[in-house]
């Protein structure tokens, strides 16, 4: 049955909505940048065109390359820990024959997800304080000699950053994967007991490249949330000591509401996106030529 | 019986008609008088920061509303001193119209016109209260605004604020000091410092008995190297003044800056005076930050910096107040605006923890290095610096302008006080609006924030934060490596040069100088 032009274009007049206000509060802010990033823009002043200055005064910028390598650190920490231990809390529940237990660990797990994460921010700021925390409990073990002042050392500020939200299970990408791992068919698991697998190899040969889409999801999502904000940083270091824990999204945000220059914030918030852009592709491809 | 209950009834309506008859409480105004049409219905918003004075700020505005509830006053909390910066900022990127109505000037000039007064002025983000002064306060029996003002606190505003006009009216004063732990005091053996030999001494002292950090401090003590800086720029003060000729002259506000010299007998003498704004950025683009002075102002200051905490530039206020209060640090370098927060706060700690603490002013050099003068002048200055946004609706100003009148009344003024300490939230210091009175244990601890001399600001000399936002984390890292005396004095002036020049062609470009005082500039639009 052939079907009328009507029917054939229902489906888009019920994206057109979604689509005019994706195009609305989106698109056009990333045009908008993009075009104020070819201005002076500065707060009290008329805009003027600038070209690509404000790319080229970025990287010149000795304080904005730098936060990259911050970035760079916090960001595989983040991908790793996305996956990592998520995977290994997936994997170890799958084992667990006992479903009643099963399904009150995986509850266990879910529900400190509920808690916001600035709470959660806050909860670690003060287990890091110098007078509260870790140092109570190493002074209670009579081990004063390892307390630090954990966020103002510049030796120990951006590792306590990577580490706020340990043991990483109680997040979104462990539901991801948990779901990824009941969508395994059951078939599989026979054949692979016919086989005469271990558990290592139902892990290694079955849940690994089935889970393949999955973590791929995973990384893309941890990558664009660790690149692009910056709440983390800003609520318990807001940068320092120094410049330890500067990252790119923190100084892009200190230029345009610090500095009030647009223009120039609005290149680097480019350059990130198209850092984003470049990375998310790029651990795409890599994950799908390691399957 | 029933005569009873028609006394009843008689005495009832005549207590209503009177009270129908008299005046609100606390106004005299009806609405008649009021310049601003009571039909009409509005909206002021007075934006402030979180702690200082909130509550007394929200009640004062419910106390308003029930004298005119034509007008609705809405009291917008701003978490941080950061957060209302960015609120100013995006609050003036759209059409002033619809920006807060009464804020804190000086974080205003600092979002939007690298703290000159004059642009904020010139662009008509502020109003010029001076004419305000010698209107009817209609909240204090009619008498004029500027009648509950010390003359001296009214020049201090005026001078604050460029010289020519008036951005705030004086509420408060602030002062800053070491405060000391009496108890750890006594228990080691130390006396309090009469010179800055001796605080150098006693922190050394403090540092071999255990106490790591002996001075808790974070970016308030920025104030104790401006004390030190004024020291030494001092004595050069009248390079930066205003001076007949100037296009910024004005005769009756700025004639005690003709041929001034700074006299160290009179450590008041320069409290009246104008700086010029152009000489100053002309000075610095001449001198740069790395200057012989700059060094030794920095070098004194770290004698003492060095034992402050790692990071201490960027450390939280409740931080390092917990380290004084927990006994860490036995002496904290803190403003008088924490002064009650402490007082409360160690009156909260179990009976064992409580300890006994006073304040002490910055001591003087036994012997000055060079280029410094002996005395150190403190800090003490106005404190809550509340602006008027100038607006196009007429109607609008005067409601706002009126509601700034009854925050500036003395009985508002003790409502505002009284409320904000009841609800523990801070207050900056004491009052300076005549017949404001506190209560005798606070009042006893700020006094001991009143410095003999109040010294200028000479930040934007000493280059202490004068760098942009983006530079900010590179001047932290300079200054924590000076700190922990990783480099030098010189070596930390050096690496800021550079983040300071930028600063300065900046705010140059900013104001549209051309660093001719004799020339009038207009900001750049």
């Amino acid at each position: 049955m052939k079907k009328t032009w009507k029917v054939r274009l229902l489906p888009y007049l019920f994206l057109m909505p979604t689509l005019i206000f994706l195009a609305v509060f989106s698109y056009y802010a990333i045009g908008n940048a993009l075009y104020t990033s070819l201005t002076d823009s500065a707060f009290g002043r008329t805009a003027n065109w600038v070209g690509f200055e404000n790319y080229i005064a970025a990287f010149h910028d000795e304080m904005f390359l730098t936060s990259f390598r911050n970035q760079i650190i916090i960001t595989v920490a983040a991908v790793l820990t996305s996956v990592c231990f998520p995977l290994l809390a997936a994997e170890l529940l799958f084992f667990i024959k006992h479903k009643k237990i099963a399904n009150i660990i995986k509850t266990a797990f879910v529900i400190p997800m509920l808690v916001p994460q600035i709470v959660v921010i806050l909860i670690w700021k003060f287990l890091y304080n110098p007078n509260f925390g870790f140092n109570s409990i190493l002074k209670t073990l009579h081990l004063d000699s390892l307390t630090h002042n954990w966020l103002n050392d510049q030796s120990t500020a951006l590792l306590c950053i990577v580490l706020i939200g340990f043991p990483f299970i109680s997040s979104m990408y462990f539901l991801i994967i948990h779901t990824g791992l009941n969508m395994i068919g059951e078939e599989l698991y026979e054949a692979a007991i016919v086989d005469g697998a271990t558990q290592w190899d139902v892990v290694w040969s079955i849940h690994v490249p089935n889970l393949v889409p999955y973590i791929k999801i995973v990384v893309t999502l941890s990558l664009i949330q660790s690149l692009s904000g910056f709440g983390l940083v800003a609520a318990t270091t807001n940068g320092g000591p120094g410049f330890a824990t500067t990252i790119p999204a923190l100084q892009m945000y200190k230029v345009a509401f610090g500095d009030g220059k647009f223009g120039r914030a609005s290149a680097m918030g480019v350059i990130l996106f198209l850092v984003i852009i470049i990375l998310t592709l790029m651990s795409r491809k890599l994950i799908k030529e390691e399957a | 019986m029933k005569g009873y209950k028609k006394v009843i009834s008689i005495l009832l309506a005549g207590s209503m008609m009177l009270t129908g008859m008299l005046p609100v409480y606390g106004s005299t105004e009806t609405a008649s008088d009021v310049k601003w049409d009571t039909g009409k219905e509005d909206e002021i918003v007075l934006t402030v920061i979180n702690n200082y004075y909130t509550a007394g700020q929200k009640k004062a505005a419910e106390e308003y509303m029930k004298l005119h509830p034509e007008t609705k006053v809405v009291v917008d909390v701003v978490a941080d001193n950061d957060s209302y910066m960015t609120k100013m900022k995006t609050a003036f990127s759209g059409d002033k119209e619809d920006a807060s109505d009464i804020v804190h000037g000086n974080f205003l000039t600092m979002a939007l016109t690298g703290s000159s007064w004059n642009i904020a002025f010139e662009k008509e983000y502020v109003l010029d209260l001076a004419p305000m002064l010698d209107e009817e306060n209609p909240y204090n029996d009619g008498k004029l605004v500027r009648d509950v003002f010390e003359e001296s606190d009214l020049a201090i505003a005026l001078n604050k604020t460029g010289g020519s006009k008036m951005g705030i009216l004086p509420f408060d004063k602030i002062g800053v000091a070491f405060f000391y732990n009496k108890d750890i005091f006594e228990k080691e053996g130390i006396e309090i410092p009469e010179t800055f030999e001796e605080l150098e001494a006693i922190c050394g002292q403090l540092r071999e008995k255990g106490y790591e950090y002996p001075i808790s401090a974070g970016l308030e003590s920025s104030w104790f190297l401006n004390a030190i800086a004024d020291t030494g720029y001092r004595t050069i003060e009248e390079t930066f003044l205003v001076q007949p000729g100037d296009a910024a002259w004005d005769e009756n506000t700025m004639k005690v800056n003709e041929n001034f010299k700074f006299d160290e007998a009179n450590l008041s003498c320069d409290k009246d005076l104008v700086n010029s704004d152009e000489r100053i950025m002309a000075y610095k683009k001449e001198n740069g930050v790395n200057t012989e002075l700059n060094q030794t102002i920095y070098t004194a200051f770290g004698r003492i910096a060095k034992y402050f905490p790692e990071n201490w530039v960027q450390a939280d206020t409740n931080q390092i107040i917990t380290d004084f209060e927990m006994g860490n640090s036995p002496i904290l370098l803190q403003g008088s605006f924490n002064a009650g927060k402490v007082l409360s706060d160690i009156n909260m700690l179990p009976e064992d923890s409580q300890f006994e603490w006073a304040t002490f002013q910055f001591p003087s050099f036994e012997e000055a290095p060079e280029g410094l003068q002996s005395t150190m002048r403190g800090l003490y200055v106005l404190g809550n610096e509340i602006s008027i946004i100038q607006k196009e609706d007429e109607d609008h100003m005067e409601r706002v302008k009126d509601f700034y009148k009854y925050m500036y009344s003395p009985d508002g003024a003790q409502m505002i006080y009284e409320e904000t300490l009841t609800n523990g939230n801070y207050i900056q210091g004491p009052s300076v609006i005549g017949g404001v009175t506190l209560d005798e244990e606070l009042q006893e601890k700020l006094d001991g924030f009143v410095p003999e001399g109040t010294s200028r600001d000479w930040d934007n000399l000493d280059g202490f934060f004068r760098v942009t936002e983006a530079s900010k984390p590179k001047f932290y890292d300079l200054i924590n490596q000076f700190s922990m005396e990783k480099i030098t004095a010189e070596e930390m002036l050096e690496g800021l040069q550079p983040l300071y020049d930028e600063y300065n062609e900046e705010a140059i470009s900013a104001a549209g100088s051309d660093l001719d005082p004799a020339t009038a500039d207009s900001a750049q639009q």
